[in-house]
């Protein structure tokens, strides 16, 4: 690994260097919360913060996006749409690292999804250190710090940033546009520093292993809780909405007035939404709002470990803040932990 | 469509502000385009000719006096298909406030004592139009957008049964990438509230007032524990309710 | 399953190596022609023209479809398309045809609603478009030397004709064949002419009964599950195909576990909202498993532990 000292002013003119060559989107203050915005100035970036309310999904996985456009009639013609540029998110945390990951994953098995693909191509990632709120629980799912996924990473040590290079292209970058030296083996020490410092402020936390979770999960598919949380719950989907490993989506057409153009796109579902499992027929396979929860936390933390081998919750809190009626992810876990352990005791 | 006869479409326009005719008639870069494809033999707000063979009628407004149910009546006979146009004859809209009062403490508030008694004048609690004859689809909203004004049209016209979400706002309002007004100490009734209006209310500055109806199956008791939590009253939670959910609360009471 | 997820797991590895490679290669921002991805989109379909329409019921037309670039759709009995009509969405619909060389397939379908309307409203050489096939179908191989059971509700019948037909077709490798059909009333019966051609060449035995009395309706009443306990069937070798709608599953399930047919001799496809059929878009997910990729088709004893799947 290749570390370089970057100082605090260095940032801004890395920013501004890379705004010549990519559409930068960074955590800006939204009527003064964080929040994921594009970015002219390096002035507008707010930079050691807690995760913005919304995660960056939406920049490689847009909440709709045009597959296809068609012509119908005597000049029927089909044309693939991929609406990709070049970009950079900088500023991404460790847990937002992680859900691109399991992301990249998704999109790429089996038959890859060329829409996704393409515009992740076109994406940098410049990872940094953040602190967590009070619903951050990264420490507790192990992706408190990321060692890949990233182009570049920022640590943070108070006089600047170490910065961690992750891929050639990152490289390239952060010499073409920034002014940096070789990080320094006290400099590096403090990279520990933060980190074990960032490990002591979570409020929110898990209490068992990681990697026990599908399995305490798959014993509480008839637990009370689901009953419990699907009574309070409004089945609004704004927990798939804003969580950045959720990425159901739904395919429509739309039609020009002349209705003969038109496009296919496809928009961002939710699976605690009442229709989401409707079929012809009336027949719901997931009809009450139970069901649907108890479907969503398995998804994080059984049903796709099965299929990807890692857990889709990457801890990063945001649909705990979002939930009107306090469902929380982890709380509720650590529900299930304690009726499982009663009821082996 | 080339050779068929264009469908005619018309508008008629019961108790309300005229408002989501308005809307309607913004669709200036539209109006060309959807003139090439319908013919629009009825609407009151645009032209003066008035013909009764019209095939999909668009109706606003709620319905607050006698003499109006007949009038719809009549329109649902010829019409093959009746759109509900906005809140008011979608869910009865604002107009339902008044049936908080009595009928004629509503009547003399609004029309004078002299309107005691009146047949021309006499008042009925507003309600949808669904509750006076059969709808087959609602076009939600106070007033309505136009480009789903535009997209039920388009279905309508190629035979598709129009795409009305039933999800609640919030999903929008995330799409849209807000701040949730909940965070700034504000309450909104986007949660239980059908969405389609890419929530614009809060995208500019505001809340949602539920101007769109109840989703289908809206967790109530929800809202009000939510409301309650953010330090809303009873009654305060029970007003929230009233601005666009008067016909529902109205029914309840009967 | 487990061989899926080995497979899943080496096309990760594959993908992740690529991309190390691909940061190994480029420094500037990658351009799109050396894309490793530089691959068709799945999402863009095939075109296809309507051949011929053939009135079933009431609501139900067999579609014959030809693909326009001449090639064969080279599917497997109950693999299904995605179809669509540009404007009227897509839909996944089974193909109802035995596999075939030529460029033709058949589709039987419902109308239920925006694209199935639609698709009723077309005429002969209309353009469609399709996608696929996609999915896992029937285990056509480890049928073979098998008294087979074919069960079906409703429009159950039209993915189970593909696999029929394909029996016949070769009916000397099969053992004996029974079929089990319901439906609601006798105008909803599907394939009729078939059904009886079927019956009179004597290579399948035909039961059929309606959901209630019925005046215009002289044979057996009742729902499907009760032809079952009358059948004489030799447990040790019979496998049974079970298709139809999502409640007739459970039932036919107790009935088949009476008639002593293990787990592993049960085949059933399942249906479920669908909208990509490439194991993307979350609808038709059961648990941990994707219909569209490892079904519709099933075996029981691989979806027992699934517990939304009946
Ligand atoms: C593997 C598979 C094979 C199928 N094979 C056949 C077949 O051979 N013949 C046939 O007639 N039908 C078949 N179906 C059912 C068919 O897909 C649905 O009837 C069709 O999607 C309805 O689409 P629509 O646009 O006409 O209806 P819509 O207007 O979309 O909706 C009508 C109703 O269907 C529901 N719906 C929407 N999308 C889907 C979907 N993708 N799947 C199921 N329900 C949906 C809606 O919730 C609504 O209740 C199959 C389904 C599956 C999953
Ligand atoms: S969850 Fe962890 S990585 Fe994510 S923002 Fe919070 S502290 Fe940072
Ligand atoms: S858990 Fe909370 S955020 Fe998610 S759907 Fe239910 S109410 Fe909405
Ligand atoms: S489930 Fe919640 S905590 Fe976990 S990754 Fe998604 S939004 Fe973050
Ligand atoms: S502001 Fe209103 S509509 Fe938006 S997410 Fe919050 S509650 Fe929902
Ligand atoms: S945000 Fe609420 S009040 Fe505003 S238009 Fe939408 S539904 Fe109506
Ligand atoms: S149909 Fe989209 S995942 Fe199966």
């Amino acid at each position: 690994m290749n570390y370089r000292f970057l100082s605090k002013k260095g940032v801004a003119s890395f920013v501004t260097g890379l705004l010549k060559e990519f559409r930068v989107y960074g955590p800006v203050k939204k009527d003064g919360f964080p929040m994921y915005g594009e970015i002219t100035s390096p002035d507008e970036l707010h930079l050691l913060h807690t995760p913005t309310h919304l995660s960056p999904k939406h920049y490689l996985f847009p909440q709709r996006e045009t597959l296809l456009r068609f012509k119908n009639g005597e000049n029927h013609s089909i044309e693939p749409t991929v609406e990709a540029h070049d970009q950079a998110l900088f500023g991404v945390h460790s847990c937002d690292i992680h859900a691109i990951r399991l992301m990249d994953m998704v999109f790429a098995y089996g038959t890859p999804d060329v829409n996704y693909l393409k515009r992740r191509e076109k994406t940098v990632i410049i990872g940094i250190d953040c602190l967590p709120d009070k619903h951050c629980f990264c420490k507790s799912v192990n992706t408190m710090t990321v060692d890949s996924g990233f182009d570049l990473f920022l640590h943070d040590i108070g006089s600047g940033f170490v910065v961690e290079i992750g891929t050639r292209k990152g490289n390239d970058l952060l010499y073409k546009h920034a002014k940096t030296k070789k990080a320094t083996a006290g400099e590096r020490a403090k990279m520990a520093e933060f980190k074990n410092k960032k490990a002591e402020l979570f409020i929110t936390k898990i209490n068992a292993e990681a990697s026990t979770l599908p399995l305490l999960y798959s014993g509480s598919y008839f637990s009370p809780v689901w009953e419990k949380i699907g009574k309070i719950c409004y089945g609004c989907g704004s927990c798939n909405n804003v969580c950045p490993t959720c990425y159901c989506f739904d395919v429509r057409d739309d039609v020009t007035l002349n209705l003969t153009e038109g496009g296919r796109y496809r928009v961002w579902d939710g699976c605690t939404l009442e229709d989401f499992a409707k079929v012809a027929g009336g027949h719901n396979f997931r009809k009450t709002r139970a069901e649907r929860l108890r479907h969503r936390f398995n998804r994080k933390f059984q049903y796709q470990v099965d299929k990807f081998g890692g857990l889709f919750c990457v801890g990063c809190g945001r649909c705990i803040r979002t939930c009107l009626v306090n469902i929380n992810i982890a709380e509720v876990t650590n529900e299930l932990i304690e009726e499982t352990n009663k009821d082996r005791s | 469509m080339k050779n068929k006869q264009k469908p005619k479409i018309a508008f008629f326009s019961f108790t309300c502000c005229e408002g989501c005719q308005l809307q309607v008639l913004s669709c200036e870069d539209e109006l060309p385009d959807v003139l090439s494809l319908v013919d629009i033999v009825n609407f009151r707000e645009a032209i003066d000719e008035k013909r009764d063979d019209y095939e999909i009628a668009f109706i606003e407004g709620s319905i607050s006096r006698t003499q109006e149910i007949e009038e719809i009546k009549k329109i649902r006979e010829k019409a093959k298909i009746v759109v509900a146009l906005g809140a008011c004859s979608a869910t009865g809209g604002l107009n339902c406030l008044k049936n908080r009062f009595p009928m004629e403490e509503a009547q003399r508030v609004v029309y004078g004592n002299k309107a005691k008694n009146s047949k021309l004048i006499d008042t009925i609690p507003a309600r949808p139009i669904h509750t006076v004859i059969p709808v087959d689809y609602y076009i939600h909203g106070c007033p309505i957008t136009k480009s789903e004004f535009l997209d039920v049209l388009k279905s309508l016209l190629l035979g598709k049964k129009p795409d009305i979400p039933n999800y609640p706002v919030c999903v929008d309002c995330k799409m849209a990438g807000n701040v949730c007004v909940f965070e700034k100490g504000m309450t909104c009734a986007g949660p239980i509230t059908r969405a389609g209006c890419s929530a614009i209310c809060v995208t500019y500055g505001c809340v949602c007032w539920g101007c769109r109806g109840l989703v289908d199956d809206p967790n109530i008791t929800a809202h009000e524990d939510t409301l309650k939590r953010y330090g809303l009253t009873v009654d305060g939670v029970l007003r929230g309710f009233d601005l666009y959910g008067g016909w529902e609360k109205y029914k309840e009471k009967q | 399953m487990s061989l899926l997820k080995r497979q899943i797991k080496t096309e990760v590895k594959k993908m992740r190596r690529l991309e190390d490679e691909k940061n190994i290669s480029t420094s500037q921002p990658l351009n799109l022609s050396s894309s490793v991805f530089d691959i068709t989109s799945p999402y863009i379909p095939r075109l296809a023209r309507i051949e011929r329409i053939t009135r079933l019921t009431e609501k139900e037309r067999l579609f014959t479809i030809a693909i326009e670039d001449g090639k064969a759709l080279g599917h497997q009995p109950g693999q299904f398309i995605m179809l669509s009509i540009p404007g009227f969405g897509e839909a996944p619909i089974s193909v109802s045809s035995p596999p075939d060389n030529g460029n033709m397939f058949e589709l039987c379908v419902r109308a239920v609603g925006n694209l199935t309307n639609a698709l009723h409203n077309l005429s002969k050489g209309d353009r469609i478009w399709i996608r696929g096939p996609y999915g896992k179908g029937f285990p056509v191989e480890s049928l073979k030397g098998k008294d087979l059971l074919f069960i079906s509700g409703g429009i159950g019948l039209v993915p189970m004709r593909s696999l029929i037909k394909t029996v016949l077709s070769e009916r000397l490798s099969y053992g004996r064949a029974n079929l089990l059909y319901g439906v609601k009333a006798p105008d909803e019966i599907l394939f009729r002419d078939e059904l009886s051609q079927w019956e009179r060449t004597g290579t399948i035995n035909i039961q059929i009964t309606i959901d209630k009395p019925h005046p215009a309706w002289k044979g057996h009443t009742g729902v499907v599950t009760t032809l079952l306990p009358p059948l004489k069937i030799d447990e040790t070798k019979t496998v049974a195909i079970v298709v139809g709608p999502p409640v007739m599953y459970k039932y036919v399930i107790m009935s088949l576990g009476d008639k002593r047919i293990a787990g592993h001799d049960i085949y059933l496809s399942l249906e479920r909202r669908m909208k990509c059929g490439l194991g993307k878009c979350g609808h038709c997910q059961i648990n941990s498993v994707y219909v569209c990729q490892e079904g519709p088709v099933f075996r029981l004893s691989d979806i027992r532990y699934l517990r939304e799947a009946i």
